[in-house]
């Protein structure tokens, strides 16, 4: 060791030293813990006030369709249907732009385009009994026992028609079934918004890496605010609800703009939410983490992974779609995981993982959608949807973001993405016929289709806002502040430690290193303090 | 040897009758063997033999030879209350046929983005 470096040395120290004493005075005096979270207010409690439904006689009829059995729930709530049909789970489609929704002209890189009621299957996760034809099935949303009521109607429908004996006993069984359904009504609960939100894409957990069956009954250990042993939170605990307009971000109407948020500490109902309506923006002991989160969305840290439990779609190749076995098509399951198909020759190819490292990016609470009348550019990269901000921006963090690629079809002479038409009898799954599933298909959401296409790769993000973890699994300081660090493909921003700048970078690791310091030693201090209280 | 002879023929024609029940006769009534099947896995729930109310096999758990085959053979150890489908009748043994054989795998039911 020389007596340049013993020099250098010494420096750190005392710089080190420095710090040190400026961390262990970072502790924010007002940030006692206590009054910081909304808890569930009155308000909130008065409206899930439980009610007997099994009283009402209106809903004990043999209802002989579905439509039947919403008209006799409206005849008490009168209001409920024209609240609905102005919310998007009954429009499918933008308030702020008329092409953006999925009876519009969205298109996403898993199943596609829903093509504007054609493709039915698609409309088993529409709020309807069949589509926008007809009554608001409102069992999807209240019932506590989920069943197909549909088939139950039908069959049990059908059986009191044959009216023989064996068929009238097993009408009467379904009937009770059916009754006990519909009569166990409640504020819907993770079920009801999961059946359909769990299971976009084409399956559970296929869309998304923070929504998926496992937040049924999870544990406190994968989402600290949905499960029963953390805060038992509903999905409309934080999606808070008036007259059926639920919130939450949906195409480039951002949930994260300073001006709209309302604390949930002061009222129950915000239009739109984010962490910071119940946590507000300092929610740490710790000054220096407090500061983060100015530049560092707080799911950045606090969810360290997508999919922990089930594996995520990660890549979707629908170029090899409809090769056959002996004439037939066929399903090959990926051993070791939770029913996911390699190969089906409806789909085409997949891979999926499990635990994923999110992508970073700068985000201020919108996106960009390509609908299926934008063109493509040949040789450059094709955002389905991208998640907008600009670096240091106003109101932008570096948030999470699930990152989706697929090969999907387009048209080599209009340049535009296809919407094939897959479900239905003339579909892609039951013919296995691109054309004739390109030509119904972009027919049924009236664009042009020239006969001529081949498959590219498409890019697409979805946001990660769910599955929060406990704290102490919050990503530590060296997850980001060491070389390739978590964030270091992130745009325009310095992390000290990360990127190349010799001296920058040893202060800045000696800056790091302080601060752990500090840290370490406030939490030592909690804990004597602690122990003195308890003592 | 005659009688040797008599007995197989007696066999083979047995067995291709047997065969054809299953294959040719689909004239079961689909919706009663739906829910006498899902009836047969509430019992066996509720008499301790099961560990789901839900059968263990669903009608796309196999093609629609399969099911044809595992009905020709009669052999139902593959469904979690096996004595209780020996008590069957016919009729009932053809409606759950029936309901499972329409719904196989490789039956055209649309399939979903599911
Ligand atoms: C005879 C009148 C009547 C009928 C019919 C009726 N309800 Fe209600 N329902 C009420 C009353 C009264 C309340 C309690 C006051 C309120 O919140 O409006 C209520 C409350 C509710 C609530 C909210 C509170 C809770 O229990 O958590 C939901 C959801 C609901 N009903 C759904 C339905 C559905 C779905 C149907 C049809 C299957 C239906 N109701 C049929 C009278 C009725
Ligand atoms: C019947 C299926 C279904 C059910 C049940 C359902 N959703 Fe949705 N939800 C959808 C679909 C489909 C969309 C997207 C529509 C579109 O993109 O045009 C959506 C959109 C949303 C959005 C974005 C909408 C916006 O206006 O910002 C949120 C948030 C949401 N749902 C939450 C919930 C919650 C919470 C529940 C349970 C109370 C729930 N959903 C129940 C199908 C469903
Ligand atoms: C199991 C329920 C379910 C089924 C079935 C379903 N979807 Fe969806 N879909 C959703 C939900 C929920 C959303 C709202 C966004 C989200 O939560 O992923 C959605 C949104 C979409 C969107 C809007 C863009 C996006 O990804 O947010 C498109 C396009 C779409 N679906 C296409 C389809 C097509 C095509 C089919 C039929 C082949 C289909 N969906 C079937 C649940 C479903
Ligand atoms: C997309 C899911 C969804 C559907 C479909 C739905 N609701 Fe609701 N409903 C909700 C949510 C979320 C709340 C708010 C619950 C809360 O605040 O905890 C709610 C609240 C209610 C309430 C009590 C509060 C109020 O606004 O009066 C009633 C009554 C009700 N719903 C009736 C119905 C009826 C009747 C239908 C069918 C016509 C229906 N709902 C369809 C999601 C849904
Ligand atoms: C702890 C609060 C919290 C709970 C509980 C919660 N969410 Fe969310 N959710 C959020 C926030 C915050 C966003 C907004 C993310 C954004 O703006 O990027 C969001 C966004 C969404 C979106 C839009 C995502 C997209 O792809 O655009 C959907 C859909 C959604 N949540 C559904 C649900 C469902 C279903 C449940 C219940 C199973 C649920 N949420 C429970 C906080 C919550
Ligand atoms: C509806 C209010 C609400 C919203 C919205 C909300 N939280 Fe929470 N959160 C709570 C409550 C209540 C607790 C439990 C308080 C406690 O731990 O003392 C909690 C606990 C936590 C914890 C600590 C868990 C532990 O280990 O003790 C973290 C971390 C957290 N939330 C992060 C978030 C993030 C990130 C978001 C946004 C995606 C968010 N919260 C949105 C109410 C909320
Ligand atoms: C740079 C990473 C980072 C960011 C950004 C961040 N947190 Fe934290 N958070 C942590 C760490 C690390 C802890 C654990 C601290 C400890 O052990 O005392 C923590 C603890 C918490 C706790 C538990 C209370 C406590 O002080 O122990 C809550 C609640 C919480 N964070 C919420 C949030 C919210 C809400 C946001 C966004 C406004 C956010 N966090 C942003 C890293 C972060
Ligand atoms: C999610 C990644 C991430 C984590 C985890 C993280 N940091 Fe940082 N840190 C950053 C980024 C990004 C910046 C630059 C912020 C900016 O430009 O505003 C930064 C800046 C800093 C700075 C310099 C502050 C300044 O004012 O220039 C210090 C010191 C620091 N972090 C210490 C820590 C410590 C100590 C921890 C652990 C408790 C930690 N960081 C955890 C990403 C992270």
């Amino acid at each position: 060791m020389n007596f340049k470096s013993i020099k250098t040395a010494i420096t750190c120290l005392s710089l080190m030293a420095v710090a040190v004493v400026s961390m262990a005075s970072e502790h924010d005096e007002h940030s006692s813990h206590e009054a910081k979270y909304a808890p569930a207010t009155k308000k909130h409690s008065k409206i899930l006030a439980k009610v007997d439904h099994s009283q009402f006689k209106i809903l004990k009829q043999k209802f002989k369709s579905g439509d039947e059995l919403t008209k006799a729930c409206l005849t008490c709530h009168t209001n409920v249907n024209d609240d609905m049909h102005k919310s998007m789970h009954w429009t499918w489609q933008s308030k702020t732009n008329p092409d953006l929704g999925k009876d519009s002209l969205t298109i996403n890189n898993y199943c596609i385009s829903a093509g504007s009621g054609t493709d039915k299957a698609c409309y088993d996760c529409h709020i309807g009994w069949d589509g926008k034809n007809g009554e608001i099935n409102c069992l999807k949303c209240h019932s506590q026992t989920l069943m197909n009521w549909q088939e139950a109607i039908d069959d049990a429908t059908a059986m009191e028609e044959e009216g023989d004996e064996e068929s009238l006993e097993m009408a009467a069984e379904v009937r009770e079934e059916l009754h006990d359904s519909v009569v166990n009504i409640g504020a819907p609960n993770i079920e009801n918004c999961g059946d359909c939100h769990f299971n976009g894409g084409g399956g559970d957990a296929t869309k998304h890496g923070d929504l998926d069956t496992s937040l049924i009954n999870v544990s406190k250990e994968v989402d600290v605010h949905m499960s029963p042993d953390g805060q038992d939170f509903t999905c409309q605990r934080c999606h808070t609800t008036v007259d059926h307009q639920i919130a939450g971000r949906k195409y480039n109407d951002p949930a994260s703009l300073p001006k709209d948020h309302k604390s949930l500490i002061e009222d129950d109902h915000a239009s739109k939410i984010n962490c910071i309506s119940c946590h507000s923006e300092r929610p740490h002991d710790i000054k220096r983490l407090d500061d983060h989160a100015k530049t560092i969305a707080c799911q950045t840290c606090h969810i360290p992974s997508l999919a922990p439990i089930y594996a995520t779609n990660t890549k979707w190749d629908w170029s090899t779609a409809g090769k056959m076995k002996d004439g037939k098509p066929y399903k090959e399951y990926i051993k070791g995981l939770h029913h996911k198909a390699g190969y089906k020759s409806i789909k085409g190819t997949f891979t999926w993982k499990k635990d994923v490292i999110p992508d970073y990016m700068w985000y201020d609470g919108r996106f960009s959608n390509m609908t299926a009348k934008d063109k493509i550019v040949p040789g450059q990269p094709i955002y389905i949807n991208r998640p907008l901000g600009t670096p240091h921006g106003k109101n932008s963090k570096i948030a999470p973001f699930k990152h989706h690629r697929t090969n999907q079809p387009y048209d080599t002479v209009n340049m535009t993405l296809l919407a094939p038409l897959l479900s239905t009898p003339e579909g892609y799954w039951t013919k296995f016929d691109w054309q004739k599933a390109f030509t119904l298909g972009q027919k049924s959401i009236g664009l042009p289709y020239s006969g001529k296409f081949d498959f590219t790769w498409t890019d697409s993000w979805y946001p990660t806002t769910h599955m929060v973890r406990p704290a102490d699994q919050a990503l530590s300081c060296i997850d980001c502040h060491a070389k390739d660090g978590r964030l270091t493909n992130v745009s325009d921003v310095y992390i000290p430690g990360d990127h190349g700048n010799k001296y920058l970078d040893i202060f800045g690791i000696l800056l790091v290193l302080a601060t752990i310091l500090g840290v370490a030693l406030h939490g030592l201090m909690r804990f004597i303090m602690s122990k003195k209280r308890k003592g | 040897m005659k009688k040797i002879v008599t007995i197989l023929s007696l066999l083979v024609f047995v067995v291709s009758t047997m065969a054809s029940v299953f294959a040719m006769e689909n004239t079961g009534n689909y919706r009663k063997g739906k829910y006498k099947y899902r009836g047969m896995a509430k019992a066996a729930f509720k008499a301790g033999k099961s560990e789901s109310k839900k059968p263990n096999l669903d009608p796309s758990s196999k093609t629609r030879a399969q099911w044809e085959r595992l009905f020709d053979k009669k052999d139902f150890s593959e469904f979690s209350c096996p004595e209780d489908w020996k008590k069957l009748d016919e009729k009932d043994l053809l409606n759950i046929y029936a309901y499972l054989y329409k719904y196989a795998a490789d039956s055209p039911t649309p399939a979903k983005c599911k």
